[in-house]
């Protein structure tokens, strides 16, 4: 059973798995650190190894939706992401299951909502525990890769036919290299044929169709049902396990994975990538003679209840280690259940936890052996002497502050890269707007690179939600009376414009909100590593749109943010460029002469060349701008009181290759396609030159 | 014990892909291998840190490391620029890209250094590659020096990671740095 292997990161693990299985549809949308997952998917798909839909979605929520549709077709299905994007899906979760969609989804675990931190913990998975999915958790790479597979034989089991999800530690598994045995092609066609649905959304086969709305007197029953399903596929589980085991080598023990567990009396239960640390811990308790074992919870969902039940009668103690605290409860994710499950059975041993890693912390070996003493000696004495106990690492008290005089709207030390556009677009509008200013940034590399620095209130809000939190600034601070004293101003990138933000933009400009909302452009997903957005340029390769044998970079144009904007009738819109100060300053004051007299809101997208995400030499930013303007592929004009006028008028446009052929990111772009994309372009300037002509756009 | 290892260098010494290559190497030895770069956003300019960690399978943790055993600096400035030894166990081991002798290197470390190897990377890799890209040459250093890694397992990994036109010649510069380093116990 000779398999090849490769050194790879746990994402590319996620990757080839799903490469293995198949898949047919994938949906994506980037966040960190599930983006090397569908970069890798990507780049399977533009390269000819993976024939799959690959579905280039505006935000999670919509992710999901995708996914969930084509599941119900009989596509066999994937997704991946995490955090606040997994918090963003939830009701579509929700829905997942009850159209019973055998998909699979990754979770390279991030802490949700608390002070947005990286590091991996279980907060955001745990809102999704319980809509009955099965939720697995794996510890190293090779077990990412070999999940998917096993996943994907599970759900799609007639007898379960439910969505799955495989937790992966982000970091610690997601971007650490190990070495992954790759499964044969054919062995695993053979092993994992492709999903036959029973009933797929598909009315050339199938006249049934799918229940989306049941009766109330049904639902008790119908939840009843759906707990055997889950019930039921425990065995599905254990059995896949096996099979996979005699055929490609490996097995992971089904539910749970016990690890010197013979002679036990006490025992450890983890979940991902702390287990191998706790083993290492095990083995040292073990060397000193102490009778512990290690329990890896590999299913939280369903949870191995009967498996727990049955230790429990063995051992004298359990401790279980938890990467998250469900709050109210006084306990851990998995301590909770493992102690309801306990809670009614005769001669159960004690139960502690310990609650540790939040927010990405590591768990040392040294902590797991600490923990496991406690564990040995509860199970000694019988006698709890703390049931949970937070295992905390305080922090060194910080270094006396450096005091910095100056007058720029943003301190020295600013992260962004050498070369970046944004910061002169940041200076430039603080400058103007001066300190009674709140800027509403929702995700973003200049949330990042610029918040830490800044001198004036600059509030992260959430990606899908940044029009609301700065409309919901603006209405406190008028209840308050304090409308015309205080600027509130969205900055924002494309996605969180144009993508994922366009749903609460809009709405604050259909309410024609007094606030301002400034669009720092650079074309890409540029914070989570250069994917593509609905504001990224045909042709352009992005780590989502690669260039490959089956792709030329981006297929579609990007949208018209400004026209789309002017739809809504808001009294200013304006578009700019970093290569055009002077016109820039002059669109920021009338800009703030609109909002701070309530007349509504006004719209500024600023065009950021991006050193970083285009591929140009860094001093090159502002020449790119202004080679973006003079080839027409960023006009700049503004539309005042709906009047649209053309700022910058040049006599001719350039050749769009003067543009191009600086940007590594359009090297593939061949001549007919650059002819192609400046007769657009042309298109578009003509156009514009002609709405120029009216008094007034007509629907203002 | 599981060996931990952290390399600093610039971007376009090629240190991420360094990492890797120890750990695709030590996967040729059977042994539980792991690599990770630094975390954060990848600014430009900015100083690159890598790890990995090689140890049998029994053994393996996938835990951070804080207190590496060894160096591999790529860069030939920055230890006289920062300060690179944070963590580093006393009696470590250091394999630096650099002209400087064994005991210079020591001096210029200020720590209690146990092993020191020392190679003008850049230099071999100029006169055998034709790009100034130091990190296979610093390969070969690093198993001459520590004795974790074989030179076979190096070649293996060279040709894993390279397409044929870019492996012979980094197989070769890892050769010279095997050949050419200088290594003093203390």
């Amino acid at each position: 059973m000779s398999q090849d292997f490769d050194v790879m990161p746990g994402n590319k693990a996620v990757a080839h798995g799903v490469r293995l299985a198949r898949t047919e549809v994938v949906p994506a949308y980037p966040i960190t650190p599930q983006t090397t997952i569908i970069e890798y998917l990507a780049d399977f798909v533009a390269n000819g190894k993976l024939d799959a839909e690959y579905i280039h979605t505006d935000g999670e929520h919509s992710c999901m939706g995708a996914a969930v549709g084509a599941s119900m077709t009989g596509a066999r299905t994937f997704t991946a992401t995490c955090s606040e994007g997994l918090a963003y899906m939830h009701e579509v979760v929700a829905q997942a299951t009850n159209y019973r969609t055998p998909l699979v989804m990754a979770v390279t675990n991030r802490t949700l909502g608390w002070y947005w931190a990286l590091g991996p913990d279980y907060s955001d998975v745990q809102p999704e525990l319980n809509l009955g999915w099965l939720v697995s958790f794996v510890e190293s790479n090779q077990e990412c890769l070999d999940t998917v597979l096993q996943l994907y034989k599970i759900a799609e089991d007639r007898r379960v036919l439910l969505p799955a999800m495989m937790n992966l530690d982000g970091f610690y598994l997601s971007y650490s290299h190990e070495r992954v045995y790759l499964p044969d092609q054919d062995m695993v066609d053979d092993w994992l044929p492709r999903y036959d649905a029973p009933y797929p959304l598909d009315p050339t086969v199938n006249n049934k169709v799918p229940t989306s709305i049941l009766g109330a007197p049904h639902h008790t029953t119908y939840r009843r049902i759906h707990e055997e399903v889950l019930e039921d596929a425990k065995q599905v589980i254990k059995e896949v396990d096996q099979s996979y085991k005699e055929t490609f080598g490996r097995g992971y023990g089904g539910l749970i994975e016990e690890y010197r567990c013979e002679d036990t009396e006490s025992l450890l239960v983890t979940a991902g990538s702390m287990t191998t640390a706790t083993r290492r811990a095990v083995d040292r308790l073990r060397d000193e003679g102490e009778k512990i074992g290690l329990v890896k919870v590999r299913f939280l969902r369903p949870f191995p209840w009967e498996e727990f039940r049955q230790l429990s009668q063995r051992v004298h103690a359990i401790g279980v280690v938890d990467r998250m605290i469900q709050h109210g409860t006084g306990g851990g994710m998995i301590f909770n259940d493992l102690r309801a499950a306990l809670c009614n059975i005769e001669g159960r041993c004690p139960v502690i936890n310990f609650i540790t890693g939040l927010g990405g912390e590591d768990v040392p070996i040294d902590d797991l052996y600490v923990m496991g003493k406690k564990v040995v000696k509860t199970a000694k004495t019988g006698k709890i002497e703390k049931e949970v106990e937070f295992v905390e690492h305080p922090a060194a008290k910080p270094e006396k502050p450096i005091e910095v005089e100056t007058d720029n709207p943003i301190y020295p030390s600013g992260a962004g890269c050498a070369g970046c556009g944004s910061s002169i677009i940041i200076r430039h509008i603080m400058d103007i707007l001066g300190d009674n200013t709140i800027v509403v940034n929702p995700p973003s590399c200049s949330v990042v690179n610029y918040t830490p620095v800044a001198r004036n209130p600059w509030l992260l809000a959430n990606f899908a939600a940044g029009g609301a939190y700065a409309s919901g600034v603006y209405r406190g601070l008028k209840a308050r009376g304090k409308a015309d004293k205080v600027y509130v101003t969205g900055y924002a990138g494309d996605g969180g414009t144009v993508d994922i933000g366009l749903q609460s933009l809009s709405g604050a400009a259909e309410r024609n909100e007094s606030i301002m909302w400034v669009c720092y452009d650079n074309e890409a997903y540029m914070n989570t590593g250069i994917q593509r957005s609905g504001s990224t340029p045909i042709y352009s390769n992005t780590t989502s749109t690669p260039a490959g044998t089956e792709w030329s970079g981006k297929p579609t144009r990007r949208k018209n943010m400004a026209l789309v904007m002017a739809a809504h009738r808001i009294p200013y819109i304006a578009t700019a460029s970093i290569a055009y100060i002077p016109d820039l300053r002059k669109k920021i004051k009338r800009a703030a002469e609109i909002t701070r007299n309530g007349e509504g809101m006004a719209f500024i997208h600023v065009h950021q060349p991006c050193t970083t995400g285009w591929y140009y030499p860094p001093e090159m930013t502002v020449t790119m701008g202004r080679l973006a303007v003079q080839t027409g592929a960023w006009p700049v004009l503004e539309i005042d009181q709906g009047k649209l006028t053309l700022n910058v008028k040049p006599k001719e446009l350039k050749p769009i290759k003067e543009y191009l052929d600086p940007q590594k990111r359009f090297r593939h772009v061949k001549d007919d396609q650059a002819l192609r994309l400046e007769s657009m372009l042309l298109n578009d300037w003509n156009g514009l030159l002609e709405m120029e002509k009216f008094d007034k756009l007509p629907w203002y | 014990m599981v060996d931990e290892i952290r390399l600093h260098g610039m971007g376009g010494q090629g240190v991420v892909a360094c990492g890797e290559l120890i750990a695709i190497a030590a996967s040729y030895d059977d042994k539980f291998c792991r690599a990770f770069p630094m975390y954060g956003s990848a600014r430009r300019g900015a100083p690159v840190l890598a790890f990995a960690q090689i140890g049998e399978e029994s053994e393996a943790t996938r835990s951070m490391i804080y207190y590496p055993e060894y160096l591999l600096v790529l860069d030939p400035l920055m230890p006289e620029q920062m300060d690179i030894t944070q963590g580093l166990k006393d009696k470590g081991v250091v394999i630096w890209n650099t002209h400087k002798t064994p005991d210079e290197t020591k001096e210029i470390f200020k720590k209690d250094l146990g092993t020191v190897g020392v190679v003008d990377a850049t230099a071999v890799a100029v006169e055998i590659i034709g790009r100034p890209i130091p990190n296979t040459v610093m390969l070969g250093a690093f198993a001459k020096t520590t004795g974790l890694l074989k030179m076979e397992s190096i070649f293996k990994a060279i040709d894993k990671r390279f397409p044929p036109r870019l492996a012979e010649p980094n197989k070769k510069a890892a050769q010279a740095g095997y050949d050419r380093a200088v290594v003093k116990k203390y």
